[in-house]
């Protein structure tokens, strides 16, 4: 039981730690707190979804999996979409506010009037129903501890481990991840290397967007779809950054799995309907107890 | 070439359009020339760095490096026309190591200049080749103050601005970092340096520029400044112009 639990919160924690990564870049960069960001990660689902609806399914299913080949395509279609939509948001409403001088306190009052706008377009155009990206029916498959898990989940978890390499080359190896890295610490020594804060503003959108669209994709392939999945998943993505430390990836990553877990494994002591407030009593403590979070600086 | 390599004029600058900090601010500054900038504490010093490099407001007056106007351009622009800036704090990152420090120097440049001006840096500062892997945030004041050099001199500026170089330095690391910006100032780049300590700023200058509440009072050879009894004064708070 407990083994199972421990590998459900896993598989739902990466998803968390994709989601919470975009929240720490925002944290780092954009220096505030986008409370429209989970909002990105229904726009990728639904973005995808909208692919998928066109093309009229997924295609016959690969393998133990759900969802045909067509899938691959629908999340390039979703990650485009977001980062179009994370930029167009910028530059409609937080750039005209950053060169009035709004303070972070502006930025985040202006990110929860965004998310509504976002969230309810989504509700406009695709209903209150779930929908899926595909209803076939897959077999689980028996890991040892007697732990089923799906084949889809297994596929969640390594297309998570695919970003985090591919995010750690894109910050380390370069000129856009220095340039990410250099507006983080220090925006006036960046604009002294001759690095234009504002190009990296611009790349923090499009790669949290599309962290965030992969995340919305896995969660609706695992979950399911609904316009308010965003919203739900604000508070867990938060906590994982808090928690990981804010600026932090590996913060980031280590707390999505925490929190993932925890979530899980609360079941054991709660009823299940009380599993949405662990994130909350998680953040609680960390406010509490370790401000400055995991690895914090 | 003719004239200056730097020309202010009338400078009008600071944080807040209300409230100017530098305040009709003249100065120029030659090609291989070393000037050091001196003055009590408020006096605008490092906002005038600031406002010559784009980071703080511009509100009147010119900058002019080789005739080309910078008054009012965004700092990378002002970095890429040939001005280095060596700010006094925070001046390299702490969670980047010594060669992502030097290629983030570069970044006005393509990658390939950047790989071989950070081998002309590791030829210049051995120590920074040593370190190249070490986190900026490792290093002790003195080498970073050398990195936070080497950086600026990625884009190879024409016009170098030192804040405060010698700061926080023990007096042996001070000479050094002196005599690394006199050979940088004696390959052709002008030096422009904010310094406290007067004695030895003028020591390693060629010429020297009291500013008070935002305004030169006194501009002299450096070592007809350090003998000029008005300097003092100036210090003091006295008129002297």
């Amino acid at each position: 039981m407990i083994l199972q639990l421990l590998t459900d919160g896993l598989l739902t924690g990466a998803v968390i730690a994709l989601g919470a990564i975009g929240i720490t870049l925002c944290l780092a960069i954009l220096r505030f707190a986008n409370f429209g960001y989970a909002e990105l990660l229904t726009v990728g689902g639904y973005a995808a979804l909208a692919a998928v609806l066109a093309y009229g399914g997924t295609g016959a299913p690969l393998g133990p999996f759900s969802f045909g080949g067509f899938l691959g395509v629908a999340l390039a279609v979703g990650l485009a979409v977001t980062a179009v939509v994370a930029l167009v948001s910028d530059i409609v409403v937080f750039r005209p506010l950053r060169r009035r001088g709004a303070g972070p306190l502006v930025l985040i009052f202006a990110s929860f009037g965004l998310a509504l706008v976002l969230r309810h377009i989504v509700l406009l155009m695709f209903g209150t129903q779930p929908e899926y990206y595909s209803r076939e029916i897959q077999i689980a498959v028996l890991l040892p501890g007697d732990v089923r898990v799906m084949p889809d989940q297994i596929l969640v978890l390594a297309v998570t481990v695919l970003a985090l390499v591919a995010l750690w080359w894109l910050l380390n190896r370069t000129r856009v991840g220095l340039a990410m890295r250099a507006v983080a610490e220090n925006t006036a020594l960046a604009q002294a290397c001759a690095i234009d804060p504002e190009a990296a503003v611009r790349w923090t959108w499009i790669v949290s967007g599309m962290l965030g669209a992969l995340a919305g994709t896995l969660f609706g392939l695992t979950v399911q779809l609904r316009p308010e999945m965003g919203a739900n998943l604000l508070l867990p993505l938060f906590t994982a950054a808090v928690l990981g430390g804010v600026g932090s990836i590996p913060g980031a990553v280590i707390g999505g799995l925490l929190v993932g877990v925890a979530e899980n494994l609360s079941v054991l002591v709660l009823p299940t309907s009380y599993k949405a407030t662990v994130p909350f009593l998680i953040m609680l403590a960390c406010f509490l107890l370790r401000p400055k979070g995991l690895f914090g600086k | 070439m003719n004239g200056p390599l730097l020309e202010v004029h009338d400078l009008v600058a600071g944080y807040h359009r209300d409230l100017p900090i530098v305040d009709g601010a003249s100065l120029s500054v030659s090609a291989s020339e070393m000037v050091v900038l001196l003055g009590p504490n408020g006096a605008g010093k490092s906002t005038l760095m600031k406002a010559i490099c784009g980071l703080v407001l511009v509100m009147g007056g010119a900058i002019r490096l080789d005739g080309r106007d910078l008054a009012g351009v965004p700092t990378h622009a002002a970095i890429a026309a040939g001005i280095g800036y060596v700010p006094q704090v925070q001046n390299v990152f702490v969670t980047l190591t010594v060669e992502e420090n030097l290629r983030a120097g570069g970044f006005g440049t393509t990658p390939q200049v950047t790989r071989e001006r950070i081998a002309e840096a590791y030829a210049r500062f051995p120590l920074l080749a040593e370190k190249r892997r070490q986190l900026g945030g490792a290093l002790s004041g003195g080498q970073r103050q050398v990195l936070a050099i080497a950086r600026a001199l990625m884009t190879q500026p024409r016009l170098l601005l030192l804040d405060e170089p010698s700061a926080g330095l023990a007096p042996k690391a001070a000479q050094e970092v002196f005599a690394a910006v006199r050979g940088i100032s004696a390959g052709g780049v002008g030096v422009l340096m904010v310094e406290q300590n007067v004695k030895a700023g003028l020591a390693a200058s060629d010429r020297g520029i009291v500013l008070v509440q935002g305004r030169p009072v006194l501009v002299d050879k450096a070592e007809a400044l350090a003998r000029d009894p008005r300097l003092t004064r100036a210090f003091l708070g006295e008129r002297v112009a």
